[in-house]
C-alpha cells in the first residue's frame, strides 16, 4: 500500500507544528526505513534516538521544507541512519560514506546533525523532574506558577531549576562547540 | 523515555537555547549602554580635566550552578585551571605541609592526601592537605603566602585563659612562622563563648595597618586553646590591596548605587543612604542581586535547596571602594532591609556588595 503524501503545511496548527499528529502519521514509515537499512544491526535505543532526531530536524526546518513531508523524512532518516552506522563502523560499502557526505551537503544537514548530537548529550543525566519542567515551560509554554501547581512544588523551586538547567545546557552546548 | 518524549525534550532544549541567544544579545546591548552611562556619570563628577584611560576591572562572572549535590557534598565538577603554569606542584605543597606540621609540633602526623579545590564564589584555587588525627593544611594554589592550619582538637572545654597572656603566646607562635607583625594591628579578640570566663578557645585577629586605614584581607588570625597553648587554627591571608586612586566623588558613588537599585523593584522605600570609603574585596553579591533578584532573595532567605544554589564566580581582588549602604524603610530584622554596594573608587564600577550596614571606614 502506497504511503499518502502530505505537505508540511497540513501539520501546521496555530502557527506551530502539530508534532504529535506528525509522529502518529510518520513513525511507522520511518521505522520501516530504519529497519530495512539496518537489518536489525542497531539497538532499540538507537532506533528510538534516530526517530526522535528525525522529528526534531523536521520541526526545526519546518519553514524550509518544500518537498512532501514523507520525502523529507525519508531523506533525513537515511542520512541519520548512515551517520549512526558510520559512527559504529558498520558501513557495508565505502560508497555509503561517500553518498552520506553528498547527501548531507545537499540537504544542508551538517549543522542539524551536529545540533542533534549536542542536544542528545544534554538530555543524558537529566532528572525526571527537570525533564518535566523543561517540557512544560518550553514545549507547552506553561508559566512557572502553573508548573509549580502541577508538580506540587514551590514556584521558586521551578525558577531555580530552570535557571540551573539553562546554565547547564548552555555550558554543554558551548563546550561541545554547539550553536 | 520513548522517542515521542525525547523529541519534545529536544525541541524544548532548542527553544531554550534560542531564547538564551536572544537574551544575550539584548543584555550585551544593555551592558554597553550601562557602561557608557556610568562613564558619563564618572566624568561629570570630575573636578579637573584628564586624559587618563581608566581600565575596567569588573569582568562578567561565570555562573555556577549544581555545585553541590542534594546531600551537601560537592558534585564532581572539573576544576578549570586557568593559570595552570603558575600552580604549585603536589610535591611543593606536600613539602610545605610537612614543614608546617613540624612547626606546629605535629611532625609525626603523616600526610594522607593532597587535593586541589576550587570555590564556587571566586576563581581562587587552593590545595587541601589532610594529615592524620584530623589535621589539615590549606595553601593557595599559586603561592605559599596564603595558607591555613586546622587541628580539630577534642576534650578541650575545661581549659581557661587570660586575654593578655594568651596574646603573648599567640605573638610568639606567629613569630615562629617567620611572620613579622610590625605592620599589623591586633584588631579584635573573640572567644568561643559569650563569657570570657568560660571560654576555652580564643581568637586573635591581626590586620595589616597602613596608617590611615587597615586592610582586613591581609590578615594573620590564630585560634588558641589556653593552658595547653595548642593552636586550633591558624590563618594567613595575603590578599594585597591594589592601592587604586580615588577618581570619583562620594556623590558619584551614591548616584551609581541608587541608579543600579532602580533596576530591581524591591517595592520598598529608601529611608537613608550612607557612604564611607574603605577597602573591599570583589564579590558577586551586588551582581547577583541586580541580575537575578528573585532567586537572590530566595537564596538569601534560605528558600533554595542546596543543589539549586546559584553562584557567580568573580576574581579575588581587593580595592579601595566607596561603601554605599542603602537602608530601606522596613523592619530591620528583614534581610532585605539593608544592602551595601562596593563602588570602585577609581572606575566607579560596582564590584561587590553585602547585606550589612557598613560601619567601619577609613580616613579619606
Amino acid at each position: 500500500m502506497e504511503t499518502k503524501k502530505h505537505s508540511i503545511q497540513e501539520y501546521q496548527k496555530d502557527g506551530e507544528l502539530d508534532i504529535d499528529r506528525l509522529m502518529d502519521d510518520l513513525s511507522q514509515y520511518i521505522k520501516t526505513i530504519i529497519n530495512n537499512m539496518t537489518n536489525n544491526n542497531i539497538s532499540y535505543e538507537d532506533k528510538e534516538e534516530i526517530l526522535s532526531d528525525v522529528f526534531f530536524v523536521i520541526w526545526k526546518n519546518k519553514d524550509k521544507i518544500d518537498s512532501t513531508v514523507e520525502a523529507y523524512a525519508s531523506g533525513i532518516t537515511k542520512i541519520l541512519v548512515k551517520e549512526k552506522l558510520r559512527k559504529r563502523k558498520i558501513l557495508e560499502n565505502i560508497e555509503d560514506y561517500e553518498n552520506l557526505v553528498s547527501e548531507k551537503n545537499s540537504l544542508n544537514l551538517e549543522d542539524d546533525i551536529h545540533e542533534c548530537e549536542c542536544v542528545s548529550k544534554c538530555i543524558k543525566n537529566l532528572k525526571e523532574i527537570d525533564i518535566l519542567i523543561l517540557n512544560y515551560f518550553y514545549y507547552h509554554s506553561k508559566t512557572t506558577k502553573e508548573i509549580a501547581i502541577m508538580l506540587n512544588v514551590s514556584e521558586i523551586n521551578v525558577r531555580c531549576r530552570l535557571f540551573r538547567l539553562r546554565n547547564k545546557i548552555r555550558k554543554e552546548i558551548s563546550d561541545k562547540g554547539g550553536v | 523515555m520513548d522517542y515521542r518524549e525525547k523529541t519534545k525534550l529536544k525541541i524544548s532544549i532548542y527553544k531554550m537555547s534560542e531564547k538564551e541567544k536572544q537574551m544575550n544579545k539584548e543584555k550585551s546591548l544593555i551592558n554597553k549602554v550601562a557602561i557608557v552611562a556610568s562613564v558619563v556619570l564618572i566624568f561629570s563628577g570630575m573636578s579637573y580635566a584628564t586624559t587618563k584611560i581608566i581600565e575596567k576591572i569588573w569582568k562578567e562572572p561565570e555562573v555556577i550552578t549544581g555545585y553541590y549535590k542534594e546531600d551537601g557534598s560537592k558534585n564532581e565538577n572539573p576544576i578549570e585551571k586557568t593559570n595552570e603554569v603558575n600552580l604549585l606542584s603536589n610535591e611543593e605543597v606536600e613539602n610545605f605541609a610537612i614543614q608546617k606540621l613540624k612547626k606546629f609540633g605535629k611532625g609525626d602526623n603523616n600526610i594522607l592526601n593532597v587535593r586541589l579545590e576550587d570555590r564556587p564564589q571566586n576563581t581562587n584555587l587552593k590545595y587541601i592537605v589532610e594529615a592524620e588525627n584530623r589535621i589539615s593544611i590549606s595553601v593557595d594554589a599559586t603561592n605559599k603566602n596564603t595558607w591555613g592550619y586546622s587541628n580539630n582538637l577534642e576534650n578541650i572545654s575545661e581549659y581557661r585563659g587570660n586575654k593578655e597572656e594568651l596574646e603573648k603566646v599567640v605573638r610568639n607562635i606567629i613569630k615562629e612562622h617567620d611572620i613579622d607583625l610590625e605592620d599589623y594591628k591586633l584588631v579584635k579578640v573573640n572567644t568561643n563563648t559569650s563569657n570570657e570566663e568560660t571560654a576555652y578557645i580564643w581568637y586573635y585577629y591581626f590586620y595589616k595597618d597602613y596608617g590611615t586605614f587597615i586592610n582586613k584581607y591581609e590578615e594573620v588570625a590564630v585560634a588558641i586553646v589556653p593552658e595547653i597553648n595548642e593552636v586550633f587554627w591558624f590563618i594567613v591571608n595575603q590578599d594585597k590591596f591594589e592601592n587604586n586612586e580615588i577618581l570619583i566623588t562620594k556623590e558619584d558613588a551614591k548616584n551609581i548605587a541608587l541608579e543600579a537599585e532602580k533596576k530591581i523593584e524591591t517595592g520598598y522605600e529608601i529611608e537613608d543612604v550612607d557612604v564611607k570609603i574603605d577597602i573591599a574585596k570583589m564579590n558577586s553579591r551586588a551582581h547577583f542581586r541586580l541580575n537575578n533578584y528573585e532567586i537572590y532573595k530566595a537564596q538569601t532567605n534560605g528558600e533554595v535547596s542546596i543543589e539549586d544554589l546559584v553562584y557567580y564566580r568573580t576574581e579575588d581582588i581587593v580595592r579601595r571602594c566607596y561603601m554605599v549602604t542603602i537602608i530601606y524603610n522596613i523592619p530591620k530584622h528583614n534581610l532585605d532591609s539593608i544592602f551595601t554596594y562596593f563602588i570602585d573608587a577609581t572606575t566607579g564600577e560596582i564590584i561587590g556588595g553585602n547585606e550589612h550596614y557598613y560601619t567601619s571606614g577609613i580616613t579619606e
